[in-house]
């Protein structure tokens, strides 16, 4: 295999095993909409400043039911589902990692600034509105990308660009004659928009399927990604826990190791070759407030799974809670579109140059992985 | 419940509907500048569906339990909402021009709330027709205290749950703090805007001075002076040395003065109406117009609508799918007291069902931030194929339960399209069925757009 994989110094982790095929691994992106908390889905409960920042009911460490990871980190008790996977070593974690994203704090911003994989809100491709993942498969010859929404239900910014996708959510029933679509097509002649968003439509309704928002578009991810398909995205919203955390926080991971499993089940083998990208637009504050939720954060933690991940390890440089980013936030101390590149780069094959020019402008890509 | 909303309805569609625009454009001289204005003045003026007393007292003895079963409770609230889509949709086909009614959906969605219980689904109508409607032809500083003040932006932003950090009753409790998220979408989104000249310091100092403000059942909104935050609050370069209503009264002054403000709500105007990328000449008149007049909003839509960008004759705008439904029952004819007479398992279904298919569920925005506004975000193959679904069969069962045949497509086109062109002409009149005929006059990008 011609080795296009070159990894500088960096990360010093491999994130990754070098064992697919150009054009066979696949790549599933799940965006958590809102803010998810990272200091709470991975617990620092060997942190000695912990318990003060966090009060009875959030973060509560092994005590309170979270899986140890590794006598520092615990795995929130609601994620039980996904210790199966930690201990095949096919799931790891990136913890106080962020966007460029600083200070505004805004869910909108943010999740553009996540999607569009760009290191500050002024650059020109964010005015083409043009998504990390379309760039990403320009990339890849004869790569498409699938995305499922019934979600959100509306198309991503994650996605968007140049690139072809094809996308469908699989809750509506077209039921067109062949003579209706023709029709159709001649009155949206040029007008390209309407056509692609009728062409999509009509070619991907033999696709159904689901019934949970989250699980069907994992099983249809799944279906896709099996066929042709080897990049997908969707999204799980609800993470904005500014207040009742504990009781919300729990029902949403639930949720997320759902759609982590009903991947891993509907890949298959294909498993074995597929990484598992879990990202928010921002982390929370490290203090509880005063409603037994968080507010608006920097740092927080991505997750990757699959049988292609290097897993049972929690990554990145951990900054301790005593130095909180403008006091309140936990620190960054990388940033998320490294490892994403990273992934890219040693799982993906995608030359390094390619990646921190062209689909993370700005972002290095440095991962230990040395190629066999 | 269901019969005191039909009845207020009726009321307000006594009058026989008057003749479409289209009407006005071809018979008469076409809509004026003036009549924009006044078909705004007209909207500010209708009554509301539900008093805030009424939602709260709902709140209250839906609480208590009084006299029915829970589900008998929540199909009650429902039909609150359900009640104020179909009055959106009527007082929209009532209207001549419809101009006044599009501007109250827009500030509806500018201060967009969602019901997180049933309970509150009255005091959501009570916002949009009591603390948004009366104040669409008035000054923007009105609204913004009516809707900051009310009892469901308290409840759906968690004023109502904050508390300050210093204050007398955060003292010896655990439990209790400072919540920041009416504070930041007060700057962020309700105000001075992403783009203005804020920090998270202005943002935490905002949520310091709301602190106090409280919804409660029995009394409404009130200010509670234990829960304030002590000390002086500076916010954008102001200090706020006192803990008062009045004190949060001149900081909504101060905000809806503010320059960026005036920026931030021509350009989201702009947006709605005009095109995704607006000139910024556009803008800039209608906030120097805005700041001129001391905020007053019909300043503001004057500028807008005299705008020569709005005399090109290509379509811009994609309609969103509420907007787009209503233009549909407007071009086939349907009434507002068409609407009301709709039966209601009829109307759930195809109207308020088929709103969440297309991508916007009636008031049930996903984030306080409101409907996207850009082309991309509508074109999604599953949100067209929804529109495709609904124009195919809902207008014949519309009709038929009216008592009406679906027209001939090319009548629609004539009626609808004072000069029609484009492929739809030649086309729609050959499909196969007069439903899948009317369906793609509906679907035409002609349509679609405006």
């Amino acid at each position: 295999m011609d080795n296009h994989i070159t990894c500088e110094g960096g990360l010093g982790d491999d994130l990754v095993h070098v064992a697919t095929a150009p054009g066979e691994a696949r790549l599933v992106v799940i965006n958590l909409r809102g803010a998810m908390d990272g200091l709470d889905a991975v617990q620092p409960y060997g942190d000695p400043a912990l318990r003060a920042l966090r009060g009875p009911d959030l973060s509560v460490g092994p005590e309170g039911g979270a899986f140890d990871l590794d006598g520092f980190f615990a795995l929130h008790p609601a994620l039980e589902t996904l210790m199966p996977l930690w201990r095949a070593g096919q799931l790891s974690f990136i913890h106080a990692v962020s966007t460029p994203y600083r200070d505004r704090r805004s869910h909108f911003d943010g999740q553009d600034l996540l999607a569009t994989g760009s290191a500050n809100r002024d650059r020109p491709d964010l005015d083409d509105r043009s998504g990390f993942l379309n760039r990403l498969v320009a990339c890849i010859p004869g790569a498409t990308l699938q995305l499922a929404w019934s979600s959100g239900a509306m198309r991503p910014l994650i996605a968007n660009g140049p690139a072809p996708f094809s996308n469908w959510s699989p809750t509506t029933q077209l039921g067109l004659t062949e003579a209706d679509i023709g029709l159709l097509r001649h009155v949206y002649g040029a007008d390209s928009g309407f056509a692609l968003a009728l062409e999509s439509a009509v070619l991907s309704e033999a696709a159904q399927g689901g019934k949970t928002a989250a699980r069907s578009d994992a099983a249809f991810v799944a279906r896709q990604l099996v066929a042709e398909a080897r990049i997908a995205t969707f999204s799980i919203d609800g993470w904005d826990t500014h207040a009742g955390q504990a009781g919300i926080i729990a029902g949403r991971f639930r949720q997320l190791a759902q759609a982590i499993l009903t991947l891993r089940d509907g890949l298959g083998p294909v498993w074995d070759k597929t990484v598992v990208v879990v990202v928010t637009e921002f982390g929370r504050t490290a203090r509880a407030n005063g409603t037994g939720g968080t507010d608006h954060g920097t740092g927080g933690v991505a997750f990757l799974a699959g049988g292609a991940v290097r897993g049972g390890k929690v990554h990145g440089r951990w900054p301790g809670l005593t130095d909180l980013y403008a006091g309140r936030d936990l620190m960054p101390t990388a940033d998320v579109r490294d490892y994403l590149a990273a992934i890219c780069h040693a799982h993906m094959g995608v030359p390094a140059d390619l990646l921190s020019n062209f689909v993370f402008p700005g972002a290095s890509v440095a991962c230990g992985l040395v190629a066999a | 419940m269901q019969s005191r909303i039909a009845a207020s309805l009726k009321s307000w569609l006594d009058t026989d509907p008057p003749p479409a625009a289209e009407t006005g454009l071809r018979f008469g001289y076409g809509p004026s500048a003036s009549d924009l204005l006044e078909d705004v003045r007209a909207a500010a003026l209708h009554p509301p569906q539900a008093t805030q007393a009424e939602a709260r007292q709902f709140h209250i003895d839906y609480n208590a339990g009084v006299g029915l079963e829970p589900k008998f409770w929540r199909e009650a609230a429902l039909d609150f909402r359900r009640g104020a889509i179909r009055r959106r949709i009527a007082l929209a086909l009532t209207s001549p021009v419809g101009f006044g009614e599009r501007v109250f959906s827009f500030w509806a969605d500018h201060f967009t709330t969602t019901p997180k219980s049933y309970q509150a689904m009255p005091l959501q109508v009570s916002l949009t027709d009591e603390a948004i409607r009366p104040h669409v032809a008035g000054r923007f500083v009105d609204m913004l205290k009516a809707v900051t003040l009310h009892p469901m932006m308290l409840i759906y932003l968690d004023q109502n749950l904050s508390v300050g950090d210093h204050s007398v009753y955060a003292a010896g409790r655990t439990d209790s703090g400072l919540n920041e998220n009416l504070g930041r979408e007060l700057l962020e989104l309700h105000t001075v805007g992403l783009d203005g000249p804020y920090d998270q310091n202005d943002v935490r100092e905002t949520a310091n001075l709301l602190a106090g403000l409280i919804y409660r059942t029995g009394q409404g909104t009130i200010y509670d002076v234990r829960r304030a935050e002590p000390g002086t609050e500076t916010i954008l370069g102001v200090d706020y040395p006192e803990d008062s209503v009045a004190e949060i009264h001149r900081l909504l002054d101060n905000l809806a003065a503010h320059p960026a403000t005036a920026l931030h709500l021509a350009r989201k105007l702009a947006v709605h109406f005009v095109a995704d990328t607006p000139p910024q000449s556009l803008i800039d008149r209608m906030a120097e117009a805005y700041l001129d007049s001391a905020g007053d909003l019909t300043a503001m839509y004057e500028v807008l609508t005299g705008s020569i960008v709005n005399r090109s004759p290509v379509p811009q705008k994609l309609r969103q799918p509420l907007e787009w439904i209503i233009a549909c029952l407007r071009a086939l004819g349907v009434s507002g007291a068409d609407v009301a007479a709709l039966p209601a398992d009829l109307f759930n279904r195809v109207i308020v069902d088929s709103l969440g298919a297309m991508g916007q569920p009636f008031d049930q925005c996903a984030g306080p931030d409101g409907w996207p506004e850009h082309e991309d975000e509508w074109l999604a193959p599953n949100l067209i194929a929804a529109r495709l679904v609904w124009a195919r069969s809902a207008p014949e069962q519309i009709l038929a339960a009216l008592g009406r045949q679906i027209p001939d497509p090319a009548l629609l086109i004539a009626r609808h399209f004072p000069r029609p062109c484009g492929p739809m002409v030649t086309w729609s009149p050959r499909a196969e069925t007069v439903q899948f005929g009317v369906a793609s006059v509906l679907c035409a990008p002609e349509f679609l757009r405006r």
